[in-house]
């Protein structure tokens, strides 16, 4: 590649992006390469130490610099309105334990604690600022790590939030009494709980962090690998949940119930549902349905077993067996490698 | 190195070179990879970032040969921010080293 061409790329990217001061960050590398030159450097030897174009814009998140005007948050004392144009909240917490609750002056405020001291808001351990019509807040990656002290994050939150997303390593997370359009949460081994949510949609994909949700409306999508969950008290349309080890315990009232597992174990008490696929391999599953009399229940398994109980009388699911059990306005379909599901009908 | 790790010391390293007096760009991207393999581009997109945030102010001196230098000079606040990035760094790697000294298999 030639000098021109790496400046003419690394313009269209900048201009791509819509970098603010691209002006002075073009300037700065025409000045590298001329002084690189006087320096004896060739055009080869100063584009390979300056490093590819995509290297350098990939490291421009993680370097950005909060413009002031943009900042809609300030401190912990002030309030501001939040825009319509915002659309979403990315927390990024990392090792950081995140608190988000509804503000009681339906402001907006992000606080940053460490061992309890309160850290400014413009810190090197935090940054927050508007891009487009997502509102970040990051915690930054160098200094805040466990072995360099508890941090805590604090984010109040107006009645109304729209789109949430969570993203922490080890950092837990509790969210408590807030509605908000839909929440999203990555985690690798941080625990969450979630208490009093209204929401339309709750993604949560996980490794090992265990969650405890309690009063949570809105369809749930869970992925784990090997974390836990306990849910109580929620409701939605659709239920959908994929894990590998962790274990279920379910508690609520979804009209379509989706489980794929392992050999994690799951035991579910639900209300009245439309359609239930439980896929299995090893794992076992015990299901307790309330207010349901018309069902389809279809079977299939290799090793393992699968039972249906109701009003105290046993029906007995075969390999491959059905049954049917007045008008078939509800579907149930079981599959199982070596586990054992078990129905029990109210 | 994590390069994450590295792009947050790259601060530091910025701010201690400013400390021991004004620099420009190039100056600064020569002394610091002559220490570290780091991709230089990345260091101006640093000095931009700490520029706008009013760590240091930036003058042009003209130069016999070529263009203007641009030299940063470090402000208070980036004075400040300097010193307070410091003491979480030997807190960090004090932390680290108790850390290695306590494996027992080393």
């Amino acid at each position: 590649m030639t000098k021109e061409k790496y400046m003419n790329t690394l313009r269209d990217r900048l201009n791509q992006l819509n970098i603010e001061g691209r002006e002075d960050i073009l300037n700065d590398f025409e000045a590298h390469f001329t002084l690189g030159k006087q320096n004896g450097h060739s055009d080869e030897e100063l584009m390979e130490s300056l490093g590819s174009i995509e290297e350098i814009l990939e490291s421009y998140e993680n370097l950005q610099s909060p413009n002031d005007e943009k900042i809609l948050i300030d401190g912990h004392d002030q309030k501001k309105e939040f825009t319509n144009k915002i659309t979403t909240i990315d927390i990024s917490a990392r090792h950081a334990d995140t608190k988000i609750t509804t503000s009681k002056d339906n402001g907006f405020h992000v606080d940053l604690y460490k061992e309890g001291r309160f850290l400014e808001r413009m810190s090197h351990a935090l940054i927050a600022y508007q891009e487009e019509d997502v509102f970040y807040v990051k915690v930054l990656p160098l200094f805040p790590h466990k072995s360099s002290g508890q941090y805590d994050l604090s984010i109040q939150v107006p009645h109304d939030l729209p789109n949430l997303i969570l993203n922490t390593s080890s950092g837990d997370g509790i969210l408590k009494n807030i509605t908000v359009q839909e929440i999203r949460i990555n985690s690798a081994s941080g625990d969450f709980r979630l208490l009093d949510i209204n929401s339309e949609r709750v993604d949560i994909e996980v490794a090992s962090s265990d969650f405890q949700l309690i009063d949570v409306r809105g369809d749930m999508y869970i992925r784990s690998a090997s974390g836990d969950f306990q849910i109580e008290q929620s409701n939605g349309e659709n239920f959908n949940y994929q894990s590998a080890s962790g274990d279920l315990k379910l508690n609520g009232d979804y009209e379509t119930i989706h489980l794929n597992n392992v050999s994690g174990d799951i035991n579910a008490q639900l209300k009245t549902i439309k359609q239930m696929h439980i896929s299995n391999v090893s794992a076992d599953i015990h299901v307790k349905i309330e207010n349901n009399n018309d069902l389809l229940i279809s079977s299939s398994t290799l090793n393992g077993t699968c039972e249906a109980y109701q009003f105290g009388k046993d029906l007995m699911l075969k390999q491959l067996g059905q049954v049917q059990m007045g008008e078939p306005k509800t579907q149930i379909k079981l599959k199982t490698i070596s586990g054992d599901i078990r129905l029990d009908l109210e | 190195m994590n390069p994450q790790f590295k792009k947050g010391v790259l601060e530091l390293c910025v701010l201690s070179l400013l400390k021991q007096g004004d620099k420009y760009g190039y100056e600064l991207t020569e002394a610091i990879s002559k220490q570290m393999s780091i991709a230089a581009g990345t260091l101006y997109l640093v000095l931009k970032r700490l520029n706008d945030e009013g760590y240091f102010t930036s003058y042009l001196v003209e130069s016999e040969s070529g263009p203007a230098r641009k030299y940063y000079r470090l402000t208070d606040k980036g004075s400040k921010h300097h010193t307070s990035l410091k003491n979480d760094w030997y807190t960090f790697i004090e932390q680290v080293d108790q850390l290695i000294k306590e494996n027992p298999n080393d």
